[in-house]
């Protein structure tokens, strides 16, 4: 699909499968198991994902364009060559960056409301 | 002895799993199965390392519960991507045709009793097609013109069969009724972009003459024929106009079911993604 010129933040919010899929894709190409695993490090196993809603959401974040399958395939002697791997799109970068502004800016709004310890200065 | 019991359930837990597949659509799987599979395979594998019979229990329940509300989803989506597909779009291109060619009869026929309530008809299917070309993108403005479009239909196609025992109330509440539908449809076709521009004028356009029509047939009724006159007098503007907008709404539909004929897909360049 095409890239398109569209304001990410009209595509906000993303639901919490997509970006944690995309946060982990934002360190480099990965294939779903791995992704899966991330994901559940990331969360302290509060979110996991089974093959099902991995795929499904996969299988839409390539329809719109988020994320696209990488065409270099590891070497089979360090990987099964049958998995897949997928990495951002400049316009999935993006939304995974306004997403992750936009925790930022509510985060800061509960800080306001002492709602949250204000980090220590370093 | 622990391998062999390992590679034992692994081999009954993949053929169960790979049985189950089978609730999600044919085209998912086609496109995900092996790779679900592999997955599972690698679960199931690091659940064993880790937590033993514990870890398999814990897995296949968290499994299954994600394969049932996943398998459910999947399927939902194809049946609404079938409910919305190209084919129905493009027949409901031919459809605003034919429903266009109907509106142009009774300028050179001069009767419109049956033609003109199969041209509301068939240009209902357009406004349908043209309502699933929008899909997620239809949003409250393209919903409400669609429900109007519907609702001014339904009155106006009885209007023609009880015109002579009834006041033209129907035709006076649903003509004005279908074409704030048709117009709100056009304002929406504008704003998504999923079609050429000039769809959603023509829309408009169509709204704009279908009150025009009202107007006129209205003063048809209730002005001139109390006075006498007749008021399909071509001397008179009333009569004229209607013919003219007739003539003008008919060329619209047949422009407009050319277009959406010729668009029926939804790759296009312009359109937002859905969000995942």
């Amino acid at each position: 699909m095409a890239e398109t010129a569209y304001d990410p933040k009209t595509l906000l919010p993303l639901t919490p499968a997509a970006f944690h899929i995309m946060l982990v894709l934002t360190d480099g190409e990965n294939h779903g198991y791995a992704i899966m695993r991330e994901v559940a490090e990331n969360t302290q196993g509060k979110m996991r994902l089974g093959p099902g809603s991995l795929y499904g959401t996969i299988k839409r974040m390539l329809a719109d364009g988020w994320i696209e399958e990488a065409d270099e395939r590891p070497d089979p002697q360090l990987d099964d060559e049958r998995r897949r791997y997928y990495r951002l799109t400049s316009v999935g970068r993006k939304l995974v960056q306004a997403e992750a502004e936009r925790l930022e800016q509510l985060v800061s709004i509960a800080r306001g409301k002492k709602l949250l310890r204000t980090p220590r200065s370093v | 002895m622990k391998s062999f019991s390992l590679a034992n359930s692994l081999l009954v837990s993949l053929r169960i799993y790979r049985a189950l597949l089978v609730a999600y659509p044919k085209k998912f799987r086609e496109h995900y199965e092996t790779q679900m599979v592999q997955v599972f395979r690698d679960s199931f594998c690091d659940a064993y390392r880790h937590h033993a019979v514990f870890g398999v229990i814990d897995l296949w329940l968290h499994t299954f519960l994600d394969l049932v509300s996943t398998a459910l989803i999947e399927r939902i989506s194809e049946r609404s991507r079938y409910m919305f597909s190209p084919k129905i779009i493009v027949w409901g291109g031919m459809a605003s045709v034919f429903g266009g060619l109907m509106w142009l009869s009774p300028v050179f026929t001069g009767k419109g009793e049956i033609t003109l309530p199969l041209a509301l008809l068939l240009t209902l299917g357009g406004l349908a097609a043209l309502h699933a070309r929008h899909g997620k993108q239809a949003g409250t403005l393209g919903w409400s013109g669609f429900i109007l479009g519907i609702f001014g239909t339904g009155l106006l196609i009885p209007s023609f069969f009880m015109q002579d025992t009834a006041p033209g109330l129907p035709f006076d509440l649903g003509m004005p009724i279908l074409s704030i539908g048709s117009i709100l449809i056009g304002i929406r076709t504008l704003q998504t972009r999923i079609l050429p521009s000039a769809s959603g004028m023509l829309l408009f356009a169509i709204g704009v003459s279908q009150i025009g029509l009202a107007i006129s047939v209205w003063l048809m009724d209730y002005y001139l024929a109390p006075n006498g006159i007749d008021p399909w007098n071509p001397m008179t503007i009333p009569a004229i106009a209607t013919l003219l907008l007739l003539f003008a709404i008919g060329i619209f539909w047949i422009a407009l079911g050319a277009i959406l004929a010729q668009n029926p897909g939804w790759e296009t360049s312009n359109q937002p993604p859905a969000s995942a």
